[in-house]
C-alpha cells in the first residue's frame, strides 16, 4: 500500500513538473527573443548575399540557444548562448554593410579611371587639332610668304627686263623711276602719244602689271621755253595719256595717277638743246605702299 | 522498505555525483580570457571607440571581461565560460562595426571624387 502511494505522488510530481516546462517553454528569455529577431533580420538582409557563411554561423548559434532552452528554459547558459547568437547575426549584418561599402567604393574608383581616362584622351585630341591647325595655319603662312616672295621677284625680274628693253630705269629713294624721252612719246606741243611711244608704253605696261602693292605716278615735265602756264597744262595731259594708255593695256585705275609738274623740275640746264631735250620727259615713279 | 531506501540513496547519489563533477571537471576557460583580451585590443587598435556603436560593444565586452575574471577568481569556471563567450562575441561586433564606419567613410571620399572629376572641378581635400 505504501509503495501504491509512493507512485501516485511520483506519477503527480511527474506531471506537474513537466506541466511547468511546457509554462516556463513560452516565456523565452529576452536575450532568446532578441537573438531570434537578429537572426531574422540578417538572413532576409544584404547579409544573406555578402556573407552567407556568417549568417549560417549566426544560425548555428541560434539552434544551440534553442537547444538549451528546450533543455532546461530556466538556466543562465541559454541566456548567454542568446546573447552570442544575436552578436553573430549583427556581426554578418555589419560585415555584409562594410563589402557594401567596399564594393561602392571599387565601383567608384572605377568611374573616377575611366572618367579620367575619357577626359585625358579628349584633351589628347584636343590638342592633336590645335597641332594640326596650327600646323595648317604655318603651312599657309609659309605659302603666303613664298607667294609674296614669287610675287616680288616677278616684279624685280620684270623690271629689270624693262630696264634692258628702254634703258632708263633707276632705283631712287622715291621708288623705281622709269624715264621716259618726251621726243620718243609725242610731237612738239602736242599731248597724242606717237605710234613708236605705244609699242614702248606696252612693254612699260606689261612690267607695271607685275608690281602689286606698289602706287605708280606718272609725271609729265617740260622744258623752260614757252608760257609757264601752258607748260603746266601739257605736262598734265601728257601725264593723263599715259595714264589713259597704261590703264587701256591692264594697269589697275587704283594703282595709278597722273600729275603735271610743267618746267618746274629740269634735270639739265634748258640753255642747250641736248638739255631741253632731257628736261622733256615722263617720269613713271614705282613705289611700294607703306603697309608692306 | 528496502526499494525507497535503495532510491533515495542512488537518487542522492547520482545529485552529488553531478555537482561535484559540474564543480571540479570544468576547465579554467583560460584561452577564453585570452581571446577576449586579444579580440578587445583588436577592436581598440581599429578606433573602435571613436564609432558610437562599436564603442558600446566593447565596453560592453571589457565590463563582460572582468565579470568573467572575477568568477573565475570565484572558482565558477562555467559561469566564467559563458560570460567570456559574451565578452569576445562583443569585441568582435565592436571590430566589425569600426571597419563598417571606415569603409563607409572612404566609399564616401570615392563618390565626391566621381562628381567633382564629372564636374571638372578638382576634388577639395577636406570637403568630404
Amino acid at each position: 500500500m505504501k509503495t501504491a502511494t509512493h507512485n501516485l505522488a511520483l506519477v503527480l510530481s511527474c506531471l506537474l513538473t513537466s506541466s511547468f516546462v511546457a509554462c516556463a517553454a513560452s516565456q523565452a528569455p529576452q536575450e532568446l527573443v532578441d537573438a531570434r529577431a537578429a537572426y531574422q533580420r540578417a538572413q532576409a538582409g544584404p547579409a544573406a548575399q555578402f556573407k552567407p557563411e556568417q549568417v549560417h554561423e549566426a544560425k548555428s548559434a541560434l539552434d544551440q540557444a534553442e537547444k538549451s532552452f528546450m533543455d532546461d528554459p530556466a538556466e543562465q547558459k541559454t541566456r548567454d548562448l542568446a546573447y552570442v547568437a544575436a552578436r553573430k547575426a549583427q556581426l554578418a549584418e555589419a560585415n555584409a554593410a562594410t563589402a557594401q561599402a567596399d564594393s561602392l567604393k571599387g565601383k567608384a574608383d572605377q568611374d573616377v579611371k575611366t572618367e579620367t581616362a575619357s577626359q585625358l584622351a579628349d584633351a589628347r585630341t584636343q590638342l592633336a587639332s590645335t597641332d594640326k591647325a596650327l600646323v595648317g595655319t604655318r603651312q599657309q603662312l609659309e605659302t603666303e610668304k613664298k607667294a609674296h616672295a614669287d610675287a616680288d621677284k616677278r616684279a624685280k625680274e620684270a623690271m629689270d627686263r624693262l630696264a634692258l628693253a628702254i634703258g632708263s630705269v633707276k632705283e631712287e629713294s622715291r621708288g623705281m623711276v622709269i624715264t621716259l624721252s618726251g621726243s620718243v612719246l609725242f610731237a612738239s606741243n602736242k599731248d597724242v602719244l606717237l605710234p613708236a611711244a605705244q609699242e614702248r608704253l606696252t612693254q612699260v605696261a606689261e612690267a607695271l602689271k607685275t608690281q602689286e602693292d606698289h602706287k605708280i605716278v606718272v609725271e609729265g615735265h617740260t622744258d623752260s621755253q614757252g608760257n609757264q602756264v601752258s607748260n603746266q597744262s601739257l605736262s598734265e595731259r601728257r601725264a593723263q595719256a599715259v595714264v589713259s594708255f597704261l590703264t587701256s593695256k591692264g594697269v589697275p585705275v587704283d594703282q595709278i595717277r597722273a600729275q603735271g609738274l610743267g618746267q618746274n623740275r629740269p634735270v639739265a640746264e634748258n640753255t642747250s638743246a641736248e638739255g631741253r631735250a632731257n628736261n622733256r620727259r615722263v617720269e613713271i615713279i614705282v613705289q611700294p605702299i607703306e603697309k608692306r | 522498505m528496502t526499494s525507497i531506501f535503495d532510491r533515495a540513496a542512488i537518487t542522492i547519489l547520482i545529485g552529488s555525483a553531478s555537482v561535484v563533477s559540474a564543480c571540479a571537471s570544468y576547465p579554467v576557460p583560460n584561452a577564453k580570457v585570452a581571446s577576449s583580451e586579444a579580440a578587445i585590443r583588436a577592436a581598440d587598435e581599429t578606433g573602435a571607440r571613436n564609432v558610437p556603436q562599436a564603442a558600446l560593444h566593447l565596453k560592453l565586452a571589457e565590463e563582460q571581461l572582468q565579470t568573467g575574471k572575477k568568477l573565475m577568481a570565484d572558482e565558477d569556471n562555467e559561469r566564467a565560460d559563458f560570460v567570456l563567450r559574451r565578452a569576445q562575441a562583443d569585441a568582435e561586433l565592436a571590430i566589425a562595426l569600426s571597419h563598417t564606419q571606415e569603409s563607409r567613410v572612404e566609399a564616401g571620399k570615392a563618390l565626391n571624387e566621381v562628381k567633382a572629376v564629372q564636374s571638372g572641378q578638382p576634388a577639395q581635400p577636406g570637403t568630404y
